[in-house]
């Protein structure tokens, strides 16, 4: 589970990872949300799709459940996606059954 | 080897609408004709995108509300008042349109059948909606593990699918928690969740449970709370926030 928001700083609502499934096949070309991401700041180590993510401005942004910290975020335009993960440290995906 | 065949790459599905139901005072189930639907688990969701004749298009996750192995296609869409699609989906949605999918999606808020630990299930407004999945799937399954669901809505008109519900409710699995208007049968005052409705009426923390909480943002982020206040095992919650947008 990741932790309730009010323990959080960034303000506004967010879904979870979980409900980016289809927004991050765009991206990496599968659901993605069984992959363990880790934290470059903190080290928190959590599946995707239980990571915050805030899609309410024009991009969408997934932050760390345990120091806020912006794992990954991306914006899309009619000619591509800018993708950025500043604190991602690492992306363990399981290989296709 | 038998299991050669690969997953197919998840794109857009042309979707026949097939069939359209008032489930509630402001929801309406749609069934959706679907070529090649590869089937779900129960809990998982769909992209459904919507283009106008412009070109336009818009693009909102829906989670499944038909069992789980079932092949049906079914979901059910409450109206978020000024919301883009969801207005279309209740309102304007007849038989014969068509719209396009892509799914299933999501890997970790899924209930494994083969788990046969108990199972205890909250949802708030429309996230009863995977959560009835997963109680379809248990009943189609005659499933041996105890599962049970505490669903949080306004009031009696805001119920969707009474019938299941009330049978479901009669065989004391379901608790109705009315946030706004009691039913005259109810001796719970109207008003959010609270630590004593999971005393009373959620199972007991010592028999290691799983949790499955879903509905809007601000109601699953409190019964996170409250459930591990109440003694559940942090690992064993899931939870699919839906957002500020949907209505409790
Ligand atoms: C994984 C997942 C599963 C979901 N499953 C379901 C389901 O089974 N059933 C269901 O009913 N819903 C479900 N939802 C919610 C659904 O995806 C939509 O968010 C919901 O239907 C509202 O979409 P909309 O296009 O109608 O509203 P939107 O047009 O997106 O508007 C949402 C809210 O924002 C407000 N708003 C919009 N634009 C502005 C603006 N410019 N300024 C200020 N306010 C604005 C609207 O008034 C409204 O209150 C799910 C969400 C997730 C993440
Ligand atoms: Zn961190």
């Amino acid at each position: 589970m990741n932790i309730p928001r009010e323990q959080r700083q960034q303000p506004g609502w967010h879904v979870d990872g979980n409900g980016l499934a289809g927004a991050m096949s765009d991206i990496f070309g599968r659901d993605i949300t069984d992959a363990m991401g880790v934290c470059n700041f903190c080290g928190n180590r959590a599946a995707v799709a239980e990571v915050p993510a805030y899609n309410a401005g024009p991009g969408v942004v997934l932050r760390c459940a345990e120091c806020d910290t912006i794992l990954m975020r991306w914006a899309t335009t009619p000619i591509s996606t800018w993708l950025e993960m500043p604190g991602l440290r690492s992306l363990e995906i399981a290989m296709q059954p | 080897m038998a299991r050669a065949a690969a997953l197919p790459r998840l794109t857009w599905l042309p979707a026949t609408i097939s069939d359209v139901r008032r489930e509630s005072a402001t929801a309406t189930t749609l069934r959706l004709d679907v070529d090649d639907w590869p089937g779900h688990v129960p809990g998982q969701h769909v992209d459904l995108r919507l283009t106008a004749p412009d070109g336009y298009s818009a693009v909102r996750p829906y989670s499944l509300a038909s069992a789980g192995g079932s092949g049906t296609v079914e979901i059910t869409v409450d109206t978020t008042p000024g919301g883009e699609v969801s207005t279309y989906l209740t309102q304007g949605a007849r038989p014969g349109h068509h719209l396009e999918i892509r799914g299933p999606l999501g890997k970790w808020f899924v209930w494994d059948t083969s788990d046969t630990e108990p199972v205890q299930l909250i949802g708030g407004g429309s996230g009863i909606v995977p959560l009835m999945s997963m109680l379809r799937t248990h009943d189609a399954q005659q499933h041996p593990a105890q599962m049970r669901l505490l669903y949080s809505l306004p009031s009696a008109v805001h119920m969707l699918y009474r019938p299941e519900l009330a049978s479901l409710h009669a065989e004391g699995t379901v608790t109705f928690l009315y946030t706004r208007q009691p039913t005259a049968a109810s001796t719970r005052p109207p008003g959010r969740i609270t630590a004593d409705d999971l005393r009373q009426h959620a199972i007991n923390p010592d028999l290691k449970p799983s949790a499955f909480v879903c509905g809007p943002t601000g109601f699953v982020e409190t019964v996170l709370t409250l459930l591990v206040g109440f003694g559940y095992d942090p690992e064993r919650i899931r939870a699919e926030r839906y957002g500020e947008g949907s209505s409790t």
